[in-house]
């Protein structure tokens, strides 16, 4: 579909494009959840409010649409609750493997195959959402490699084999977490509120698959058994190939600055397969089609699963493959 | 069929059983090329009375016995006039064309007061030569943006060929090429319309209340029948223009009976534009389009004669990129074609049969081949496909009425949206296809009640059934873990019925003639439409997919009212009309919100995705015409509301339909300067297209997400622009002439808006601020052309 955009070439030719204002008229806020519980871990979720549309949008708004007073709890299907701790601090200090949160679970982690809800309350406003924590359709380790890119072996992408499990309806989201050979794009976020280093050297953050931004589904091909390439997503942080830069915070280019769909030979690289529930799944494929930048496709509401408010709370059950990017080793697994 | 014959029989009898009568019928043709003058007016001079002549050119009368003076004209044409006194059956009148100045009209009437004295409702005739003056995008002459100049009748968006007719969805027009249906009217996404209308002969547009021998759509029709083809001469015309040229050729098979005509036509913007697409980001793009149009007819008997008409065309759009061994091509089109036998019985009962097959086809072939990765490709397609056969009869057993009857059968396949792909040495293919029957009996009597008051009169039922094999996925609401798609399948066998649908369509007009030079008319309709184009885009796209109505997809209902008031001025120098028409329409289609296209792309079907509701629409039309003079033309104006209801969408609330337009106006004025020099100009101005527009934005993972606001609550800016022609017609010869046109599109440059978007500037997490920016695109600003057009 989208690749029909390209036919507009001919007339982009001719097209002309301005900015224009557009008064949207102020029909208050709504609660926005952020979450997700995964097996084995805390369940960790980020409240906030929607903003206004054309307003900056900056560390401080984001701050100030924080919901840090709310009652939160989760129950799973059997029969346990637990109301979630507010974890408010200064910003970026609460990491999720993606992104943030100011809500966490002490007592109640994640099992495969129990169902979770969680409700929101504050004043009168009540927001509740549901998803099942599937069991993991893994990925065996022995079957991930890295290949050198074909123009240029001082880059590569990750190839994996997957043998798709006999039941229909196996979807995963896939990221990964690099530890660059040159300095972290994304390691010390936010130097005035001093932000901490996660882990030294990696980006702090999990970035989604280049294709499809790392969901897929058995859909097709339930029950196979094939390889796929899989390629360096973007964060949210950084423009289309962007390139790095090295100690010098000079720009690497050419062939030594990996651009995005690559790692450099020679970076860290952790693997998250998650296995979510389809509702949520849902959400994540949705994200893509939210807002077309153009006349071949309708605006389309993201597909939450949160009643009475908007965002995504997920069930997901991962695994971590530790790997070394380079398609020269024997054993390509790393701790 | 056991009922129609009985029908015929019943109707021969009648037939013979006026033996005091005389009967006269003929065809009224063109002396100079032998092409069919369809709508030419015959009169019978002495007791005023008068028909036009069917789309064949054909014409009946039967009259008391008596020495009557037939007399036809047909408006370019010199008026001819022959005496009768005894019943004959093959009159073939040859006009003659007028020289060049004494007749220079725009759009015109078959009959100066056509638009007074006939029953019809908003019902608009267009002679192709007509629009030759009509300034147009990149010289490129075409009919459908034509009949948008006209009120009722909407554009969808800028240079779009697409069109929206009183509130109607693009799908409800019922677009015809010589009884075939075109499916899709429009290539590269509605910029130009499929019809090279250097073979094309006329063109009728009906927005009111449609005779009953038409129908399966709710909003209008759009009859085009091609030109027949020279049978006197072989001829040759031609147009060499900015983004593509075209060839027609034509001449006798037998001098004066059968002839052919083959038109061809095709872009070259891709060679053009190669050096500087290959300097953008789409580099290794390519677009064209080319269309073939040909008709041949021969002339077995007197009383029999064949027609067999074609078209083809494609869109072609390919993409390469060497970097990721990525191609992608992307070919689109329709293909039609038609046999049709005339025959006439006696000179009382008219008949044509036709044959016909259309097809509408989709493709979007995506391959990767790269040294290091297992080859993929990828093909998606989707596509509509009809063997139809069609009898119509037109009988006329006095001078008072003018009685068609006929049934039509359609057999439909659809393709809705189907995949087929490999993988290294995997292979898949997933088709889903919907079968239906569908077809229709009518009958239709245009009754002279009086001088002054026409009624028109039809009834046509309509039926239509889903056949099987079919499988329905239903899908699965439980709380399984991570359920895909589905768990039931319903399976339908071959020749299993899965849903039935049928109803009646009654349709009415009636006018009143005030005096001679006033009318007021009413019409009323309703009407079924069993076929739906699903559409995602705001724009009309080869992706559009066309669904039936099947067990879950109930068809839409129409219901149309219409008042008018003629009147012509200065002996129908001037004329002018005020049309109101309300209109209601059931079971329309719309993808649920939470749709995401292209996903599960054949394991599921595709109108399991679908919500349905109603939608209205009313509005006032006004027009003024000046057919004749030196300087000629028109303004046209309409005031209308357009709305839809659907449950499932904008909250249950109405909304304005995407082509809602308050106001809507067009000039088009023609001055003639000099016998070789003529000057014209196109003024439109329209309410902008109505949009759907954020609440908020919110952040999830980083990223800004929308949320959407309420439906097409917004409005772009107003659509306004003015383009200017002017054409110079170089010294005749004997045997050859040629013509130059200059125009521009869009001569004081608006910017008028085609989409908005909206963008984020700027990436979070680096300390700055992020910003969403609305961006209005606009496509064509002021655009000179120049096209050469030639005749020998």
């Amino acid at each position: 579909m989208k690749n029909i955009n390209y036919i507009l070439i001919v007339f982009l030719l001719f097209s002309c494009t301005k900015e224009i204002d557009i008064v949207i008229p102020n029909s208050g806020t709504q609660f926005v959840v952020n979450g997700y519980i995964e097996n084995n871990q805390f369940a960790k979720v980020l409240i906030t409010r929607s903003l206004p549309y054309f307003d900056p949008i900056n560390d401080n708004s984001i701050g100030e649409s924080l919901v840090n007073d709310a009652t939160v709890t989760i129950s799973n299907s059997i029969g346990e609750s637990e109301t979630l701790t507010p974890t408010y601090s200064p910003w970026f200090t609460n990491l999720t493997d993606t992104w943030y949160y100011n809500y966490t679970s002490s007592n109640m982690k994640g099992v495969e195959g129990l169902t979770y809800t969680i409700t929101i309350e504050k004043n009168d406003t009540l927001v509740s959402a549901s998803s099942t924590i599937p069991k993991l359709a893994p990925i065996t380790k022995d079957s991930l490699r890295f290949l050198y890119r074909a123009d240029d072996s001082t880059y590569c992408y990750l190839l994996g084999h997957w043998e798709d499990p006999d039941t229909i309806g196996n979807c995963i989201r896939a990221f990964t977490q690099t530890k660059p050979i040159w300095p972290s794009t994304f390691d010390n976020i936010h130097p005035e509120s001093g932000a901490i280093n996660h882990k030294d050297g990696w980006d702090d953050l999990f970035i989604s698959m280049l294709e499809g931004e790392g969901n897929y589904n058995d859909e097709y091909v339930n029950g196979w058994s094939f390889s796929f390439p899989m390629y360096k997503g973007r964060g949210f942080w950084q423009e289309w190939g962007a390139q790095e830069t090295n100690n010098n915070n000079d720009e690497v280019d050419g062939s030594t600055g990996a651009t995005t769909g690559f790692w450099n030979i020679g970076d860290s690289v952790v693997l998250k397969w998650s296995s979510v529930d389809r509702e949520s799944w849902d959400f994540w494929r949705s994200l893509e089609f939210n807002n077309p930048a153009g006349p071949f496709g309708a605006p389309s509401e993201a597909n939450s699963n949160v009643s009475g408010g908007l965002g995504v709370f997920s069930g997901t059950s991962s695994e971590y493959i530790y790997l070394k990017a380079d398609p020269g080793l024997e054993n390509q697994l790393s701790n | 069929m056991k009922n129609l014959v009985y029908f015929i029989f019943l109707i021969s009898l009648f037939a013979f059983s006026q033996k005091e009568d005389i009967v006269i019928s003929g065809y009224v043709k063109s002396a100079e090329s032998g092409e069919t003058l369809i709508g030419a007016n015959v009169v019978v001079k002495e007791l005023n009375v008068g028909c036009t002549t069917n789309n064949y050119g054909f014409f009946s009368f039967t009259l008391q016995k008596g020495t009557y003076t037939l007399e036809t004209s047909y408006i370019g044409y010199k008026t001819k006039a022959i005496n009768i006194s005894k019943s004959t059956d093959n009159i073939i009148f040859n006009l003659n064309t007028m020289s060049y100045l004494t007749d220079e009209v725009i759009v015109k009437a078959k009959k100066e007061d056509a638009n007074i004295k006939n029953a019809d409702m908003g019902k608009i005739e267009l002679e192709v030569s007509q629009v030759d003056q009509i300034p147009v995008l990149m010289g490129e002459k075409d009919i459908l943006k034509t009949i948008q100049l006209l009120p009722g009748i909407q554009s969808g968006s800028e240079g779009s060929s697409g069109f929206y007719v009183r509130g109607g969805g693009p799908d409800q027009n019922l677009i015809l090429l010589d009884e075939a249906v075109v499916y899709n009217a429009s290539h590269l996404f509605g910029f130009f319309s499929v019809f090279n209308s250097d073979a094309i002969n006329n063109v009728d547009l009906i927005k009111g209340s449609m005779p009953a021998n038409y129908g399966g759509r709710l909003s209008s029709v759009l009859d085009i029948n091609m030109k027949d083809g020279n049978n006197k001469q072989f001829g040759a015309t031609g147009g060499i223009g900015l983004i593509s040229s075209k060839i027609t050729v034509e001449g006798p098979i037998k001098k004066d009976t059968s002839s052919f005509i083959i038109s061809a036509r095709r872009t070259y913007f891709d060679i053009f534009a190669k050096p500087f697409v290959d300097t953008t980001s789409f580099a290794g793009s390519s677009y064209y389009f080319y269309d073939l149009t040909t008709k041949a007819n021969y002339q077995i008997t007197p009383k029999d004669k064949i027609f067999l008409s074609g078209y083809f065309g494609r869109d072609v759009f390919n993409f390469n990129s060497d970097d990721w061994g990525f191609n992608i091509n992307m070919p689109w089109g329709n293909a039609t074609a038609s046999l049709r036998w005339n025959h006439l019985f006696n000179s009382r009962l008219f008949m044509n049969t036709s044959l016909i097959f259309s097809e509408y086809k989709y493709e979007f072939n995506v391959s990767q081949e790269l040294d290091s990765l297992p080859t993929s490709t990828t093909n998606m397609f989707s596509g509509i496909r009809d063997w139809n056969l069609k009898n119509d009869f037109s009988y006329y057993p006095n001078v008072k009425h003018k009685i068609k009857f006929g049934s039509n059968y359609t057999y439909h396949k659809f393709t809705p949206t189907s995949f087929s792909g490999s993988y290294d040495d995997l292979e898949l293919e997933e088709i889903i296809n919907y079968y239906a029957h569908e077809y229709g009996l009518y009958i239709n009597d245009e009754y002279n009640l009086s001088d002054r008051i026409l009624l028109n009169f039809g009834l046509r039922y309509s039926g239509f059934i889903q056949v099987g094999p079919f499988e329905r996925h239903i899908k699965d609401d439980s709380e399984q873990i991570g359920q895909v798609s589905t768990d039931t399948i319903i399976k339908y066998n071959s020749g299993d019925i899965v849903e039935t649908y049928g109803g009646f369509e009654p349709r009415f007009s009636f006018r009143y003639l005030i005096n001679e030079s006033s009318s007021l008319k009413f019409g009323f309709i309703q009407n079924y439409q069993y076929l739906h184009l699903t559409s995602i885009a705001s724009s009309s796209l080869p992706t559009d997919v066309w669904l039936p109505s099947s067990d879950i997809v109930k068809p839409q209902f129409g219901r149309q009212l219409s008042l008018g008031y003629y009147k012509n001025f200065n002996n129908n120098k001037y004329e002018t009309s005020a049309e109101f028409y309300y209109k209601t329409m059931e079971n329309l289609v719309e993808y649920e919100e939470s749709y995401i296209p292209g996903l599960a792309v054949g394991v599921e079907n595709i109108d399991n995705n679908l919500t349905f509701g109603d939608g209205k629409s009313y509005g006032l039309e006004l027009f003024l015409a000046k057919r004749t003079g030196v300087l000629n033309g028109w303004v046209g104006y309409t005031l209308s509301k357009t709305t839809r209801e659907f449950n499932e969408l904008n909250n249950g609330n109405w909304y304005h339909a995407k082509y809602d337009r308050p106001h809507d106006l067009s000039i088009v004025l023609n001055y003639q300067i000099t016998k070789r020099l003529n000057l014209s100009t196109v003024f439109v101005y329209a309410s902008g297209n109505s949009l759907t527009i954020p609440r908020s934005v919110y952040i999830i993972e980083g990223n800004p997400i929308t949320e959407w606001g309420d439906r097409n609550s917004y409005r772009m800016d107003p659509y306004h622009r003015m383009d200017v022609a002017l054409t110079l017609k170089n010294k005749e010869t004997k045997k050859y002439e040629s013509s130059w046109t200059l125009s521009i599109y869009n001569i004081y440059n608006r910017q008028n808006p085609y989409f908005i978007y909206f963008e984020p500037d700027g990436l979070l997490g680096g300390g700055d601020d992020v910003e969403i920016k609305a961006q209005q695109v606009s496509i064509f600003p002021i655009i000179p052309s120049i096209s050469w057009n030639f005749n020998f």
